[in-house]
């Protein structure tokens, strides 16, 4: 229900909210827009409306009915940045009355007032402003096109669609050149089975005045609503600096996220479209489609039968552009490392990166962890004696024996690494972490010391630390660390002291690493490897590569309020470690 | 495996309510001297399922006269009912065998003493 209340006199009252609410969002507009916005009396062709956004639940059709007693849609435009509390208005031609038609309007519960803008604002910023070198070409090919384009490669799924194992994931086929998706590499040797479709060989010629380089490897990628593609970055070292995207049928949003800082930037790919992807958008910026059946952008749209033709150069030369946490060719074949986004992904990466890793370097692993850190000795001696204290994640036991009048057991995911425990005299039981068969209420106290990192998404730490607090009697203590982002808190009390968290001082550490993100593979040079598995290195020793989440300040914090029954007690900083003590309520 | 660890498991199978006790198969006991500590078996006491410790014991064979019942206060003063505990408690030691998950039959081999209780996405 809209209804529109018209104030006559304005009480101080509301003068003062009118003028905070002006400026908090004249604050956010000038930051998405990149320089200051004034506000003015005098009218012009910009107007804020202040509590009209997305996130006050207002849409475009809300606003457009309190607009439409005054301005003919023909004649202004709305703009809704994303995730914001205002929305921009732009009318064609400036009106004396606009302000007053429009201020105290009521709409959806929410006051909204306006203010005209003084400079002329960039609508682009506006909507999001896009990744460097990502660019957008509208109408690249006609509707008769598309369509025909669109039927010759529903024709040719057909056969693979029988052949998918499972369907509710998208048809992928490929032209030129083999994609492996497990590998994410090209097989450069292999024959070309199926070449480029001269139907596409056509668009190439259309596409070329827009780009360098010349496409001989074809993705096609069919999309039912409702399906989508994780995000990922293209393989730095087999394709050249052009990557491209021809989309037909539906219009899509895109997730770009930026890996160093997090940003999430949405793009909308619209139908007949093609997406050149170059510089920072190609090389650094990791993109991908949500599994979903609407986007919302500056409306509410519903997906259709989308397919898009990925077209991109296959190349031997390595890869040296400057983003090296994103480059294979610069990580000597380490895999490229993202946020995991589904369950799926989440155990098979905690599989190959983590379980599977410590059972191969189990032994050479336990031999460089023999120093027990003096805040985790001090936590356990901090106990009463007597206590029954289990460690979550053991590792070679090295806190198993930390005190004579504690009981404490261990548990591992590593069965290699629990029989290292077991040679040594300790009490311990292999499982994984979110599945702990003991029972409720059972620990006096509970340890879990770099073990929480290895967790690929939020929501499988919280059940660790559930599971961890479940395992606490009443007034029982949990002590949690993990690795640390930022590296150099602590730096100016340590001195001259080059040793990175419990774990890579033992490393021979060389001085404290840097994350670039939050998501990272840490490498393990195995010495004397016999194993199979690993990738390897330069000098023939075999390489694994390990899963870690590096947690930012407060994130740990932010974790251990979702637990309920707990308290958090404790927050510390300590060698590069997140350090958090919580109580059982 | 001790059957303190034992009595303080229990089954995180999909669909088991309690999980506990697991049932315990045996093949290889081990017994292994622990140095006696009076207080920790008192503390240990009221965390106790004590029946499932009692019926445990005796299926190993290593009952040498545990009380049936622990006293209201779950307190003994009685020291050698004490080292009967302890015993039974700390130094025997299960060195092969399995465990089943009492709801959804799930066997978890114990091997050089050390229960695998891991469990796949399904299970």
């Amino acid at each position: 229900l809209l209804y529109t209340i018209k104030f006559e006199a304005m009480s101080k009252k509301q003068a003062k909210k009118h003028l905070k609410s002006i400026h908090r969002s004249l604050k956010h507009l000038s930051d998405l827009v990149g320089h200051p916005c004034t506000p003015t009396q005098t009218p012009s062709h910009f107007m804020l409306l202040a509590n009209a956004g997305h996130t006050n639940g207002i849409g475009r059709a809300d606003v457009s009915s309190v607009l439409e007693c005054c301005l003919p849609p023909s004649t202004y435009k709305l703009f809704f940045p994303p995730d914001k509390h205002f929305s921009v208005l732009y009318v064609d031609s400036i009106r004396e009355d606009l302000l007053d038609l429009i201020n105290f309007s009521k709409v959806r519960d929410n006051v909204v007032y306006c203010t005209y803008i003084t400079e002329d604002i960039s609508l682009e910023s506006v909507t999001g402003a896009k990744p460097p070198g990502l660019f957008i070409h509208h109408d690249i090919v006609s509707q008769e096109t598309e369509e025909e384009l669109m039927a010759f490669f529903l024709e040719h799924s057909k056969n693979a669609r029988q052949s998918q194992d499972n369907l509710k994931n998208r048809v992928t086929l490929h032209f030129g050149y083999k994609f492996d998706y497990k590998t994410n590499l090209v097989d450069l040797s292999a024959p070309l089975e199926n070449p480029i479709p001269d139907c596409v060989a056509d668009i190439i010629d259309l596409i070329k005045p827009h780009i360098f380089m010349s496409p001989n490897q074809l993705t096609v990628n069919i999309y039912e609503p409702g399906q989508g593609i994780p995000k990922h970055v293209d393989t730095h070292s087999i394709f050249t600096s052009e990557i491209l995207s021809v989309s037909l049928g539906s219009d899509v949003v895109m997730d770009f996220k930026n890996p160093s800082t997090g940003q999430v930037v949405p793009v909308l790919i619209p139908g007949r479209s093609l997406t050149v992807m170059s510089g920072e958008s190609r090389y650094l910026w990791h993109h991908g489609i949500t599994p979903r059946k609407t986007d919302a952008l500056q409306d509410v749209t519903h997906r259709s039968l989308r397919i898009s033709l990925t077209l991109r150069e296959v190349t031997s030369e390595p890869c040296t552009c400057p983003y090296a946490a994103q480059c294979d060719s610069q990580n000597y074949g380490k895999p490229v490392c993202g946020a995991v986004e589904s369950e799926e992904e989440a155990v098979r990466v905690e599989g190959q990166y983590v379980s599977e890793v410590y059972e191969q370097i189990a032994d050479h692993f336990s031999g460089t962890r023999h120093t027990p850190w003096p805040g985790v000795v001090r936590f356990i001696n901090s106990l009463p004696p007597h206590s029954l204290v289990l460690d979550v994640g053991c590792g070679n036991g090295k806190y198993l024996g930390a005190r004579s009048d504690v009981c404490l057991i261990g548990n591992d995911n590593s069965a290699n690494l629990c029989g290292i425990c077991r040679d040594r005299g300790h009490e311990v039981f292999v499982c994984n972490a979110l599945r702990i068969p003991f029972r409720r209420g059972s620990c006096d106290a509970v340890i879990c010391i770099a073990m929480l990192h290895h967790m690929t998404t939020p929501e499988r730490r919280v059940v660790v630390l559930q599971n961890i607090a479940d395992l606490l009697c009443q007034e029982g203590l949990g002590l949690v660390t993990v690795w640390a982002q930022e590296q150099h808190i602590d730096l100016a009390d340590q001195g001259a002291e080059s040793c990175l968290s419990a774990d890579s001082s033992e490393e021979g550490g060389v001085g404290r690493r840097q994350f670039d993100s939050q998501d990272v593979f840490v490498d393990w040079q195995l010495k004397g490897a016999s194993g199979s598995s690993g990738v390897s290195s330069q000098d023939n020793n075999k390489v694994y590569y390990r899963y870690y989440h590096v947690f930012r300040e407060g994130e740990l914090a932010d974790l251990v309020t979702q637990i309920p029954g707990v308290e958090l007690v404790g927050m510390t900083y300590e060698k590069a470690n997140w350090c958090a003590v919580f109580r059982k309520l | 495996m001790k059957l303190l660890t034992h009595n303080m498991m229990r089954s995180h199978c999909k669909g088991a309510v309690n999980g506990f006790p697991l049932k315990l198969n045996f093949s290889q006991v081990n017994i292994k001297e622990i140095e006696f500590n009076p207080d920790f078996i008192n503390r240990m006491l009221s965390r106790l399922e004590w029946s499932v410790l009692v019926d445990t014991a005796t299926q190993l064979g290593v009952n040498e006269g545990l009380p049936e019942m622990l006293p209201e206060n779950q307190e003994i003063d009685d020291e050698e009912t004490l080292k009967k505990i302890h015993h039974v408690l700390l130094e025997v030691e299960v060195v092969e065998g399995e465990l089943e998950c009492p709801e959804t039959g799930k066997k978890f081999p114990i091997s050089k003493g050390i229960p695998d209780m891991r469990l796949n996405e399904d299970e």
